[in-house]
């Protein structure tokens, strides 16, 4: 009895020799608990050695894998053939340059991701005899949500923003901000200002909200981005109306 | 315009258009109230016109599209922290909608009155 099979139409570009980047379609055996990466490493393994993809984990954590799959940003390791009703069309992530097949050049996301500063940062660090910075389960909630981004870029892909203005902060990068401003032992948001509160950053975001539908982790990248806005107004705010608190503050 | 979430943004957006209209005829209203009032009932008049009519009535239809959206939005954007834990979501949504709806029936109570 013939096994059931599935088409894959995958992106294939190789800079060498192409001019622009073209599909291929395959056909691979379907087991109804095969996912897209499943499927892409039968092609690779058995049909065509020359496909190129990032993948690692196999299992959600690592966020190597992102790839478009049917024109949505999704991680392949996650997305079941059985999901993609029929036809799976395989992309590489969009609003990305392309370096080969399905692997895109991640350098822009990496820069701003560094930009923002994702580190604890203190005015003065205490000694260590002090003993460490304690933290309640309150003040982790309050930015535990954005500390589970895995820098998978589906969010960047999906942003219609990053796709006209690729100079967008983003919505991975603004997230990873506000995880740190909101965190309790860190003293670092006037540092982080200029870039997150910058024309690039915030405010050119316009709360379409894909990146939060499309984010594997539930980070609400899009949320954040929105808290952040209300912050940076109610500082901006304070800082006219109550000049004399900004400077309390600063002392 | 094939992913419904997109559409909804661009719907969204656009009726930030048909609410500055309307809220700059509510503004010509006042003003020939205020300062032309012999003139307002020519303006009664006209606002009779069915593509009057119909334009208040898209309006009316987007600025419920945008107040629902934005209040959905807050859920998400207002943090608020009671006893230790954040307040769920669809009660800061709600709560908008709840006063929406008290605003809209003591705003139609006075104008029933009047």
């Amino acid at each position: 009895m013939a096994l059931p099979e599935v088409t894959l139409t995958v992106t294939r570009y190789d800079p060498e020799s192409d001019q622009d980047l073209r599909t291929q379609a395959y056909t691979v055996p379907y087991r109804e608990d095969m996912v897209v990466l499943d499927a892409l490493n039968h092609i690779k393994d058995r049909v065509d050695a020359s496909l190129t993809y990032r993948w690692s984990c196999r299992m959600g954590v690592c966020g190597s894998c992102g790839m478009n799959v049917n024109g949505t940003p999704k991680l392949t390791c996650a997305t079941f053939l059985k999901d993609c009703g029929g036809e799976v069309r395989v992309e590489p992530l969009a609003n990305f340059p392309v370096v080969r097949d399905l692997v895109v050049d991640m350098s822009d996301f990496m820069e701003k991701l560094k930009a923002v500063k994702p580190w604890l940062i203190r005015m003065a660090e205490s000694p260590v005899e002090a003993g460490e910075y304690k933290q309640s389960p309150e003040e982790l909630d309050a930015y535990k949500p954005y500390a589970m981004c895995i820098n998978c870029t589906l969010c960047y892909a999906a942003c219609p923003v990053y796709g006209i203005e690729p100079r967008f902060v983003g919505p991975a990068a603004i997230a990873l901000a506000q995880r740190y401003n909101l965190d309790s032992r860190d003293q670092g948001r006037a540092e982080r200002k200029p870039i997150v509160g910058s024309e690039e950053g915030i405010w050119e975001c316009t709360f379409v909200g894909e990146c939060t539908v499309v984010c594997p982790k539930g980070v609400d990248p899009a949320g954040a981005i929105q808290r952040a806005k209300v912050m940076t107004t109610t500082e901006w705010w304070q800082s006219v109306l109550m000049p004399w608190t900004a400077k309390r503050a600063a002392a | 315009m094939s992913n419904p979430r997109y559409l909804l943004f661009f719907l969204r957006e656009c009726s930030a258009f048909f609410l500055a209209v309307f809220l700059g005829e509510l503004l010509c209203r006042f003003w020939i109230l205020a300062f032309r009032p012999e003139r307002y009932a020519a303006w009664l008049e006209w606002s009779k016109a069915p593509w009057i009519v119909a334009f208040n009535v898209l309006a009316l239809a987007f600025a419920c599209l945008h107040a629902a959206t934005f209040f959905k939005a807050a859920a998400t954007i207002l943090v608020v922290r009671m006893g230790g834990r954040r307040v769920p979501g669809a009660l800061i949504s709600g709560g908008h909608f709840a006063g929406w709806a008290v605003a809209s029936a003591v705003l139609g109570w006075l104008l029933v009155r009047a």
